[in-house]
């Protein structure tokens, strides 16, 4: 870097700084050409906005471009989210592009070698693949996938093939927080937003870890605590995080002890007449599930009888259930009995990677509701999101294997109707039938043929399920061998899943594609590429629409429209098509653009109402319900359901939950009974294993171990020990032990009393590295409605290596 | 950097900054100061970073913005394990 440039980014870095120190606060919405004036200006850099690429809270950077490449990264001071803030990662964020082992080929496994091969054939070999059995293709997908990346795929699938295979990583990571929000209020996603962090008064973390996983909304918190603002923060989780360290109450529970823990507060609130009568009157209505068959909707069933039903979880029954004293359960009760402070409740892959987790979902809110601590800004029930666009792309876009997009499914002939009107396909081109969840996809396509495993293609894009799902040996390596399963993986690095893979392709990262996410509190976000892909990487969306195109070549009618045009179809302004499946013609025009103006109509189907296309390129990201004023501006929703910020709220109401599932306005306050979780430790695997995420990593590490600041900050997964068990056992801080379930093993070094301390009987490991795949021992037991595997407890015994048997 | 309490209350802190040759200091206000690290190797900046956190009064370090030369070019999965 030469002196002159070196000298500016200082004075520039400084200038970041500095504002920081005496900054104020932002207003919420602004526009792309402010808050960028302190950067430096230099000839040859360029700066502009792009989300970060990494968690769904979704903060913003600035991107600083020079001769073609990324050289600097800024928080950004426009943006609501962070306030300029970045965590460890975000800064970091530019260097995942330039890691030396980007793939920049397809790459085609021969005789099992893999050797380069030109694109037009890896093209032609998909399609052709899809075309001699589309029934057998199964396509899957990622909460990193941008929202035309999805939505594209969607339409392919669901519309073009009429094969509804089509299912999101995000099914492993907040599939339950949607069926929860569907059974409460009829309708998915958070109605307040990161706001309530800055105005409650107690902030509880249910299984959550919000200081290494979300740090920088964290900081919201603990800033105002700097700022000599009292936020109690109650951390109520099955070990000690970081989260603990600035929690005022640690509440220890044992697995599955959160169920029992909001029953209690319930309990508590009816015994003692401080639930909110006026609330729960005018907007609520009691719910429990069905005898037989239990669904989504449950019955309605009587105060009186949600009484009867509550009876019994006293504070002394849950202190045994869920291993926290009653005296604490006595203390929440108290807290959500007190109108006068505000309350908002956070969570993520605890209560979502659960085998009761829509009921742990819908009893949380439930709490809330019942209590009136919702709908006013600090007020909250919250979940958060672990990837950027799980919320924007999965359950907004609807890239799940029931889901249409605009809160539509397969299963209801209106919605098919609809959907088909508006991508104009004849009557009837989408199925009927939901395809396959995740851990069912994988098992049909792991499973031999003969034995009725019927998914023969998968094509795999933006994720790493050979390092994620559950149950590694059953649901993945199990592909190994199985001669007709091919696997085609689109990747931007090798990974533990392009090691199957028959056919790679390399893909376009981050800014080296146009692109919009939706984080956590409905904000959905646009960018432009800024950089060229290396090599031969190219955009995901692209690969969709040159298969698609590929297919209508081949005659394919599912690839036509009814009028016979090509169903992504992009014309000029003359009316000439543009050849956007012919990558040197793709950004010809902005394909993004013409896709999310498609996409959007969709939106006001579920008052989701997302704005144009051109407002996001003006703003840090805007938070649906967009929608448009008389004066021809744009309005974000930051509280939905409330009259005072939601325009879709019938005057006077004050609350409205205007898609209720019993259409009446109202929300649902579930009953669900307590239940074991499906495997608890016994003589032969005596501990529990929860898996989970550190700060310096990003779910499977494809990027953040390519980032040697982080990797060397934390060079390798590792089984977090309580001090007393490992003393039980002979085991020394940094042995190599095997942890080994009925399942798997996997090898990895003991760190005693780490950064997370695990109670006695409990061992933490982290997923991000594919040396040390821990999925080999997870179970792949699910939640019998969001079909989401619970990651976070299953029975484990660690052994030291002498013990070991050597494998046969 | 966010102190434990105002700056001006940890002078000794302050002074031990002034000793890192790397590191400029800038604005404070309140409890907060502004720094930058300017390093030839991302090993320094990690030593600095650390020790920084670890000096006494600092409760928070944040960061405003990151550059960065062609190291990165380097960067490798396997290369620190
Ligand atoms: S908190 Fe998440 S979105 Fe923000 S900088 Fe860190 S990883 Fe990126």
């Amino acid at each position: 870097m030469d002196s002159k440039r070196r000298g500016f980014l200082k004075s520039a870095a400084m200038a970041a700084a500095g504002s920081l120190v005496v900054g104020g606060k932002l207003p919420s919405a602004v526009r792309a050409d402010q808050g960028v004036g302190e950067l430096p200006v230099l000839d040859g850099l360029t700066w502009n906005k792009a989300p970060c690429r990494f968690c769904g809270t979704g903060c913003h950077v600035q991107v600083g471009v020079e001769s073609g490449r990324v050289v600097a990264i800024a928080g950004d001071k426009a943006a609501d989210v962070n306030k300029g803030l970045l965590c460890v990662k975000g800064y970091h964020v530019g260097g995942i592009l330039y890691g030396k082992d980007r793939l920049t080929k397809p790459l085609l496994r021969k005789e099992g070698k893999l050797v380069e091969i030109e694109w037009d054939e890896a093209i032609e070999i998909i399609a052709k693949r899809i075309f001699e059995s589309p029934n057998t293709f199964a396509f899957y997908g990622s909460g990193q996938w941008t929202i035309p990346e999805g939505y594209a795929a969607q339409k392919f699938m669901k519309g073009g093939l009429g094969n509804n295979h089509i299912d999101p990583n995000a099914r492993l990571c907040m599939a339950s927080a949607v069926t929860g929000f569907l059974a409460t209020y009829g309708v998915d996603e958070p109605a307040g937003c990161y706001q309530d962090l800055d105005e409650c008064d107690v902030l509880i973390t249910w299984g959550n870890n919000p200081a290494e996983m979300h740090p920088v909304l964290f900081s919201r918190v603990t800033d105002r605590r700097s700022r000599g603002e009292t936020v109690r923060i109650i951390d109520i989780s099955t070990r000690r995080t970081r989260t603990s360290d600035a929690a005022t109450d640690y509440l220890e529970m044992q697995p599955h002890g959160d169920v029992a823990i909001s029953l209690g507060i319930m309990h508590l609130l009816i015994q003692n007449g401080s639930y909110d009568k006026s609330f729960v009157e005018k907007h609520c209505n009691f719910r429990g599930a069905e005898a037989e068959t239990p669904t989504l909707q449950g019955e309605a069933i009587s105060e009186e009888e949600f009484r009867n039903r509550i009876a019994k979880y006293t504070p002394e029954y849950v202190a045994e259930l869920s291993g926290v004293p009653a005296d604490k359960i006595r203390m929440l009760g108290e807290l959500f009995g007190n109108r006068d402070i505000r309350i908002t409740s956070l969570w993520c892959m605890g209560m979502n990677q659960h085998t009761m987790g829509t009921a742990i979902n819908s009893l949380v809110h439930g709490v809330h509701l019942l209590s009136g601590h919702f709908g006013r800004p600090g007020d909250a029930p919250t979940s958060l999101t672990g990837q950027p666009s799980a919320c924007g792309t999965v359950r907004e876009v609807g890239t799940l294997a029931h889901a249409l997009p605009g809160g539509r499914v397969v299963a209801k002939p209106e919605h098919r109707q609809q959907c088909e009107e508006f991508w104009n396909l004849k009557s009837g081109s989408i199925n009927e039938v939901p395809g396959y969840h995740t851990v069912k996809m994988f098992e049909q396509f792991t499973k031999p043929t003969a034995e009725g495993g019927d998914i023969t293609t998968l094509f795999v894009q933006v994720t790493n399920p050979g390092q994620t799902l559950p149950n590694l040996n059953a649901l993945f390596n199990s592909k190994q061998g199985l001669e007709n399963k091919f696997l085609i993986v689109s990747e931007v690095y090798p990974t533990a899943t392009t090691q199957l893979a028959d056919l790679i392709l390399p893909a376009a990262l981050w800014v080296e594609k146009n692109g919009m996410f939706g984080n956590s509190e409905r904000r959905t976000q646009q960018w432009f590429k800024m950089v060229e892909p290396p090599g031969e990487a190219r955009d995901d969306c692209w690969m969709t629409i040159a298969i698609a195109h590929k297919l209508f070549e081949m005659g394919h009618e599912g690839m036509k429209d009814k009028n016979g045009e090509f169903i992504f179809s992009i014309k000029d302004a003359d009316g000439r098509e543009i050849p956007i499946w012919e990558f040197e013609h793709y950004y010809d025009t902005n394909v993004d653009k013409h896709l999310f103006e498609e996409y959007r109509l969709f939106s006001t189907m579920k008052h989701k109402n997302l704005a144009p296309y051109d407002e996001y390129v003006k703003a840090r990201g805007l938070r649906w319900p967009v929608v448009q004023q008389e004066d021809g501006s744009w309005r974000e929703t930051r509280f939905r359901f409330s009259e005072f910020d939601d325009p879709f709220v019938t005057k006077g109401q004050e609350f409205e939950f205007y898609h209720s599932s019993s259409n009446d306005g109202r929300a649902q306050i579930w009953f669900h009974e307590y239940a074991p979780p499906p495997e608890v430790p016994d003589e032969d695997y005596p501990m529990w294993l929860c898996t989970g995420r550190v700060l310096e990593h990003w779910h499977t590490g494809t990027l953040t171990r390519r980032l040697s600041p982080l990797n060397r900050a934390m060079p390798t997964a590792y089984v977090e020990m309580n001090s007393e068990d490992a003393k039980a056992a002979n085991i020394r801080q940094g042995e190599r032990v095997i942890i080994e379930s009925r399942r798997g093993t996997c090898e990895l070094p003991v760190w005693i009393d780490g950064r997370g301390r695990p109670p006695r009987g409990t061992v933490f490991v982290p997923f991000f590295d594919e040396t040390k795949l821990i999925n080999t021992c997870t179970l792949e037991a699910h939640d019998p409605f969001s079909k989401q595997p619970d990651y976070k407890k299953c029975a484990v015994r660690v052994l030291k290596k002498s013990e070991a048997k050597v494998p046969s | 950097m966010t102190f434990s309490s105002e700056v001006v209350e940890h002078a000794a802190t302050v002074e031990l900054l002034r000793s890192i040759p790397e590191l400029d200091i800038g604005e404070s206000s309140g409890c907060r100061l502004a720094i930058v690290i300017d390093t030839d190797s991302q090993r320094r900046d990690r030593e600095i970073w650390t020790a920084v956190q670890q000096l006494p009064g600092v409760v928070e370090l944040a960061v405003a913005m990151v550059a960065f030369d062609d190291d990165g070019q380097q960067n490798d999965s396997q290369a620190d394990c």
